[in-house]
């Protein structure tokens, strides 16, 4: 995309691309859900599978003890996706119907910074360092 | 480690604002002092006494002390716009790709922002445009403030020209500080200004050298390409080996299809041959006394 695009980008173009991105979404997660799902049925088994082969002398080894572990990785990597894809599915309609209303009632607070800038006023990256700063000279 | 090393990149972004905007403050010192000589120039030296001189010159003082609020003006607007919008402009670019694609490009392993982080981006993709804006401006009142500036030293020297015709002393922005006059002291504290942002800045150099090189990054040098050895992939082409796809990439990037290569093969064979055939030179050691003199024949005859 061309620089000159996104300066120009109005909030409402950017909204309706944010909604559409989360329809899209919502239209896969099914899918994604059920895959996550295998993904940490599959990842339950390994572990199982792993403990009952080395239950006994053998847990104790080194290469034992990180096989586990790995595996147990696995798993909550598996977890979290299967935990994010269904955060996402329930706060999916939340977020289109918050993005729709920002259009149907305008951007209000949501342009707040935006028209401070306009009107000559600090970014939030200068009042960040200010703030920063201040802080540190308090301390100090 | 990652969160360590993610600290570590965020104090890196952190220094390099800083030492742009330390850098930017050293440029506004260095312009208010340009403009202070011009103006002592102007109020002390000459328009003290501006009765005294001839109309022609009187108007030209004006002139320039007109033109250094106009200058003055113009560099106090810039400023200020710099101080508030602290992100140069490749930066802000950078900020408006980031956030874009965050909110509307694809993301991997799901790690889609909450509605409060979608939110915030939001507005600060909105005003990162507003700031892209106003940098502008900045730019602007800059190239026209060096406009005025330049033209102010072009009426010196006009001014000058003046004065040498009519056999006045020349009038030059000296570098000597006369600091009990108001503006001498200015410039003196600028000065003092200068040298402390210096060394702030070559400390916050070191700094971010040093962070850099705890991060694998190595200095501004530019990676070098590394040209492929074409000439030992022809070798294996000739020799019937086999092919990695780097040695393909790099024979499809130089222009070079095997059909090629194997022509240059088979001539670099040819050339060898004549290379075998060509006459040898003799190198012997040769007896008795070295000849004086030049060794060409013919200047050899001409004695």
């Amino acid at each position: 995309m061309e620089p000159k695009t996104l300066l120009q980008l109005k909030p409402e173009l950017l909204a309706k691309a944010i909604i559409h991105r989360r329809q899209h979404l919502m239209n896969q997660l099914p899918e994604l859900i059920k895959k996550a799902k295998e993904e940490v049925r599959d990842a339950e088994e390994a572990i199982k599978y792993h403990e009952d082969l080395t239950s006994g002398k053998d847990a104790n080894t080194v290469g034992n003890k990180e096989k586990g572990k790995k595996l147990r990785e696995d798993f909550n990597l598996a977890i979290g996706r299967l935990n994010r894809a269904e955060n996402i599915f329930k706060n999916s309609e939340e977020i289109i119907s918050f993005w729709e209303g920002k259009l149907e009632f305008g951007f209000e607070e949501l342009l707040n910074d935006s028209l401070r800038v306009e009107n000559g006023g600090a970014s939030s990256w200068a009042l960040r360092k200010k703030s920063t700063k201040n802080d540190v000279g308090e301390e100090e | 480690m990652t969160s360590e090393t993610g600290k570590k990149d965020t104090k890196l972004s952190d220094l390099n604002v800083s030492i742009t905007k330390i850098s930017q403050n050293i440029n506004k010192l260095y312009d208010e002092r340009k403009s202070l000589n011009l103006m002592s120039l102007a109020m002390n030296n000459d328009l003290d006494n501006i009765k005294g001189l001839p109309e022609e010159q009187q108007k030209i003082l004006i002139e320039v002390q007109e033109r250094q609020k106009e200058a003055n003006k113009l560099r106090k607007m810039r400023d200020e716009i710099n101080s508030n919008i602290i992100l140069p402009e490749q930066a802000i670019l950078e900020n408006l790709y980031l956030y874009y694609y965050r909110l509307t490009g694809e993301e991997s392993d799901l790690r889609y922002p909450t509605l409060k982080k979608e939110a915030e981006m939001f507005s600060r993709f909105l005003e990162l445009q507003q700031m892209f804006t106003q940098k502008i401006k900045s730019t602007q009142y800059h190239n026209q403030f060096q406009e005025l500036m330049s033209e102010q030293l072009s009426t010196i020297d006009k001014l000058n020209e003046i004065r040498k015709k009519s056999g006045n002393s020349k009038i030059s922005i000296s570098n000597k500080i006369d600091n009990k006059s108001p503006i001498g002291f200015k410039i003196f504290k600028i000065n003092k200004k200068i040298a402390s942002n210096k060394h702030k800045i070559n400390q916050l150099k070191k700094e971010k050298a040093a962070l850099e090189s705890k991060l694998g990054i190595k200095g501004r040098k530019k990676k070098k390409y590394k040209v492929p050895d074409l000439s030992s992939i022809q070798d294996r082409i000739s020799e019937g080996g086999s092919l990695s796809l780097d040695d393909l990439g790099a024979l499809l990037k130089h222009g070079k299809g095997i059909q090629e290569i194997e022509k240059t093969v088979q001539k670099s064979k040819n050339t060898k041959k004549t290379v075998k055939n060509a006459p040898k030179r003799r190198i012997q050691t040769s007896r008795g006394r070295r000849r004086a003199g030049p060794r060409d024949s013919s200047v050899k005859n001409d004695r």
